[in-house]
């Protein structure tokens, strides 16, 4: 991990006017990759993980949209970047995967060409050396028989091999950020060990900054360094995922841990987060999660909990203090383990 | 028979499901998909049987093949004690009161131009329910956590998690005893999952329900079975009560599944192994020979020193073989089954 | 794939077969008068008519007649092959006045069908890519006239405008390629953007739906990801996914127009296979209707097949499924 700062994204906010009205996806998100660094992102759906991404590479339509704050890639501001600027930078120093391969490749263009159309978008090279490149990193990503396959159509590719090509498309030009949005939902158990581990490897063989979205606390545990758990567009936890998994801080994320059945054990009590997602367009004052914390007191529907570092870069936005949250947290576990009230 | 379970709710014996492929604009022959091969299972009253694998394994064709809402192409399924094999739809009417569905879509599982009201209340009407419907709606919803005031709403009113209530109030509707749940929380987000998994439960002990549970999610599967029947390419590969599976893996692909499940490793930071499997899984059109999984079998390839795979792996089919170690029924349809949860650690990846 | 083209053929020589017994049966089963009657000429005697009537072969029951005309059509008869026969009303073959007329009608659809594609698709992008803008408002404002205005009207108008009053064209009429391509195009490009501007409206309503679903696909989300110009993505990503229904209803509408165009080629005196048709059925000649029946028909079947393998040519799904 060479520790470079890739990107720093600072007070990023992206809001929708709808006709019902304004809709916050996303407010006062900051945060940094560097290289070597898988950053995971977890939320649900509405936290405004998918269109923090969109954000990042620009994919967001400028006319429906009004984002402010910064998102430095290498030092350079990218919202305040052209059109033109960021066309070069997407696909070349950004790449970005998304969740179900099938859709994401064209249907009637052989899957080589589009990689070889990838290249070109950014190399002024001959169609010939561009498919060539696109064998090279259809095996680099361990698909057998690159050459063959690559003249093969995306319904002939299993969603393995697809999501494979989809990220052998994303490194053509030697990306230093990819960003990979729910990777491996769509995708069956199986084949899902293997695509981390191929994510994983491309980090470390290609010294690159990872960003993995995701809503499954285990992918996140099991690959990340760095967590950010996402909730009605802003960031309620931040920080080393030891620390954020060890020691949760914020009662969303002990919700979301409760919730969750694992294969370790079955739980006595599956503790489920009370009420709905909260709607973005109507946010509740102070505290976004304040109407189903079990936990809220008096400043949580008034005043909207900062994010507040602790020791070791991990940070959260919640009103109680350290010593509450510790105990609370311990009497949370002690009831999920059934080791008594 | 599974000898092992007197007076099942329903039992399947050696049930098949073929289906044609379809073909191309030029191409000639059609291949068959070899759905759902042989499978023996038999459910016991008020247990949650759970049934897991990855895409294309035969899970939901099973399911509905329990429920004849598809037709078998050879075996026998048994309800309640009767042959229902070759009913025909209209006889098997008055018996679909008693075995009902939750489907896993609930964004289109639900007809839009129905409300609420009309959704949950529809059993009663083809059934022809004495008493007041609506009541009896109101009820159901209320038990179900939702706002009997909701009556009149239409399905896109609510969110993924309140319509996927709205499916479960509808299939309990008539008292079924039995009822097959198809992936139901796979499209709903973490936090909604667990209050359908609680709801589910806890209608199970109030309502006398035996359930089979269908899913993709093996720690969902954990939760809520008892016992857990994992399918590879059509056939059931293993069948056992849910904590000796996770504990005590037998067959080969129920270990690398396992391993494959990303956990969040509380206490310990240490790099998890993980066995993982090399290839996709292959198509039921052309399923492998002998044992199906025997191409990316970990343990064949331990077997062999990664020199191709043992004969009988490749030629022989296993059946589902009890493994009688005395305290219950631990069946495996694999040659050479896993002594201990260790045995695949040595198994570097592909 | 020659399995499949067998297959296919054999059920366009089944369809034919299945047309052509139909119209006949309408023809003996419906209509009321005796083609004889006319031919006959001023001296309707019974004994004429009946002798008109053996003449024609109008004394055998239909089927007959029917098995009589299958077999000149696959062996040929006096005038050549496909033995059409003659027309009752006129005594001219009935193949000839098909190779006659042919040209004209085919002139017309192919000028026509050019103008139409390449307008539709153009207004249809432009629609699309400045969706909710003037441009889009007023394109779909055209499509509304062009399909709502009634081509016997625009026929005349375009007429009355450009030919009577500005003396641009040629005005109706045909002149054959051959003798002078600039009174060929000066006499068609009337009729041309006639006929074109009904279906450039369709099509040009067709083409923006269809791109703007497109659009919304999550391939062209990578596309753009992978740093492609918008134009590109736009062009060689959306529009190709989004024409395969275009190719389908291209060729089932150029089709369509053989003997189906009867308007534009009354209203411009034109006088091909469309105007034959109708023609043919005023004046109860049975042999004239079949004739043309059996080129239209022929027509459908045909485009239908070519339509189908350029699908499987553009969506490569369909070709390996």
């Amino acid at each position: 991990m060479s520790g470079e700062l890739l990107l720093d994204v600072r007070d990023l906010a992206v809001q929708f006017p709808t006709a019902d009205g304004i809709v916050n996806a996303v407010s006062g998100l900051s945060f940094t990759l560097s290289r070597g660094e898988t950053l995971g992102i977890v939320g649900e759906s509405g936290s405004g993980k998918s269109v923090t991404n969109l954000a990042i590479l620009g994919l967001l339509n400028s006319k429906r949209s009004l984002i402010t704050g910064e998102i430095l890639l290498h030092g350079r501001d990218l919202l305040k970047a052209t059109p033109v600027e960021l066309r070069d930078v997407r696909g070349k120093d950004v790449a970005m995967i998304f969740q179900d391969p099938f859709a994401c490749l064209h249907p009637m263009y052989r899957v080589g060409d589009q990689i070889a159309e990838a290249v070109r978008a950014h190399l002024d090279v001959s169609k010939a050396k561009a498919r060539d490149r696109a064998v090279e990193v259809l095996d680099a990503v361990g698909i057998p028989n690159a050459r063959a396959r690559s003249r093969d159509y995306p319904h002939q590719f299993s969603g393995g091999m697809r999501q494979r090509a989809m990220i052998a498309m994303a490194l053509v030009h030697n990306p230093s950020v990819l960003i990979a949005d729910e990777p491996t939902t769509a995708l069956d158990v199986t084949v899902q060990a293997q695509i981390l581990e191929l994510i994983d490897k491309v980090k470390r063989d290609f010294d690159i900054g990872v960003i993995l979205i995701t809503h499954d606390l285990g992918v996140v545990a099991e690959t990340a360094q760095t967590v950010m758990v996402m909730y009605a567009g802003r960031a309620v936890e931040h920080g080393p995922a030891a620390g954020v998994f060890d020691n949760p801080q914020h009662p969303y994320t002990w919700g979301l841990l409760e919730s969750m059945p694992s294969v370790q054990g079955k739980v006595t009590h599956l503790r489920a987060i009370e009420g709905l997602p909260p709607s973005v367009i109507h946010l509740p004052p102070g505290c976004p999660f304040h109407p189903r914390c079990p936990h809220r007191f008096d400043p949580c529907d008034k005043i909207r909990p900062p994010l507040a570092a602790m020791e070791g870069g991990h940070s959260d936005a919640c009103h109680l203090d350290p010593d509450a949250k510790r105990r609370l947290w311990a009497e949370r576990e002690a009831v999920r383990l059934g080791l008594g009230a | 028979m599974n000898s092992a379970i007197s007076d099942p709710i329903i039992e399947v014996e050696h049930l098949t499901k073929h289906f044609s492929a379809a073909s191309g604009v030029f191409s000639r022959s059609a291949g068959v998909v070899h759905a759902v091969e042989d499978v023996t299972l038999a459910v016991r009253r008020g247990e949650t049987l759970g049934i897991v694998g990855e895409s294309g394994c035969g899970k939901s064709t099973t399911a509905r093949l329990m429920l004849k809402l598809l037709e078998p192409t050879d075996g026998t399924i048994r309800f309640d004690g009767r042959d229902i094999t070759k009913l025909t739809p209209r006889q098997m009417r008055p018996l679909r009161r008693e075995m009902q569905m939750v489907f896993q879509d609930p964004y289109s599982s639900l007809n839009p131009r129905q409300t609420v009201g009309q959704i949950i209340g529809q059993p009663f009407s083809i059934h022809k329910t004495e008493g007041n419907t609506r009541s009896l709606v109101q009820e159901l919803m209320a038990r179900c956590g939702m706002n009997p005031e909701h009556y009149n709403r239409y399905p896109h009113e609510f969110s993924g998690g309140q319509r996927q209530r709205i499916g479960v109030a509808r299939a309990l509707a008539l008292r079924p005893k039995l009822i097959v749940c198809d992936e139901p929380v796979s499209a709903l987000d973490v936090s909604i999952q667990a209050q359908i998994l609680n709801l589910l439960e806890s209608l199970q002990n109030e309502f006398d329900l035996t359930y089979v549970f269908i899913s993709h999610d093996l720690s969902v599967i954990r939760q809520i079975s008892d016992r857990i029947a994992v399918m590879y390419l059509g056939r059931i590969v293993e069948l056992v009560d849910s904590e000796t599976l996770y504990s005590e893996p037998r067959h080969p692909y129920t270990a690398s599944l396992l391993s494959a499940v990303p956990r969040v490793n509380r206490g310990g930071t240490a790099r998890r192994e993980r066995i993982v499997l090399s290839g996709d899984v292959p198509s039921p059109v052309a399923p492998p020979s002998g044992c199906a999984f025997h191409p990316r079998c970990p343990k064949a390839r331990l077997m062999t020193g990664g020199d191709g795979v043992p004969a009988d792996c490749r030629d022989d089919l296993p059946q589902l073989t009890e493994a009688g170690n005395g305290l219950g029924r631990h069946a495996t349809a694999c040659w050479h089954p896993l002594a201990s949860a260790d045995e695949l650690r040595a198994v570097p990846s592909p | 794939m020659v399995i499949y083209l067998a297959r296919r053929l054999t059920w366009a020589v089944a369809v034919l077969l299945a047309v052509t017994a139909l119209t006949f049966a309408i023809f003996y089963l419906l209509p009321p008068g005796d083609p004889a009657l006319r031919f006959v000429g001023k001296q309707p005697t019974p004994e004429n008519l009946a002798l008109v009537r053996h003449n024609l072969g109008l004394d055998h029951p239909w089927y007959v007649q029917y098995g009589k005309f299958v077999k000149s059509i696959v062996v040929g008869d006096k005038y050549g092959w496909p033995g059409l026969g003659y027309s009752y009303d006129s005594s001219v073959p009935i193949r000839d006045k098909i190779v006659e007329k042919a040209p004209r009608t085919f002139s017309l659809i192919v000028g026509a069908s050019i103008i139409w594609l390449s307008m539709g698709v153009l207004i249809g992008v432009i629609s699309a890519i400045k969706r909710r803008t003037i441009f889009d408002r007023i394109a779909m404002g055209f499509a509304l006239f062009g399909i709502s205005a009634p081509v016997f009207w625009l026929g005349l108008m375009a007429l009355f405008i450009f030919w009577y009053k500005l003396d641009l064209t040629a005005g109706t009429g045909y002149t054959s390629f051959t003798t002078s391509p600039q009174e060929w195009a000066s006499h068609l490009i009337l009729p041309w953007i006639v006929l074109a501007l009904l279906y450039a409206a369709i099509y040009a309503r067709m083409v923006r739906g269809n791109l703007l679903d497109t659009m919304g696909e999550d391939f062209i989300r990578t596309a753009r990801a992978k740093g492609l110009s918008e134009r590109n993505v736009i062009f060689r990503h959306g529009l190709r996914a989004s024409l395969a229904p275009i190719v389908t209803m291209f060729g089932l509408d150029i089709a369509l127009l053989v003997g189906g165009a009867v308007i534009t080629e009354s209203v411009f005196n034109l006088d091909g296979l469309g105007f034959m048709a109708i023609d043919s059925v005023f004046r109860q000649d049975l042999p004239g209707v079949l004739g043309v029946v059996l080129v239209g028909t022929f027509a459908v079947v045909i485009m239908n097949l070519l339509v189908d393998i350029a699908y499987a040519f553009l969506d490569p799904r369909v070709r390996y499924a």
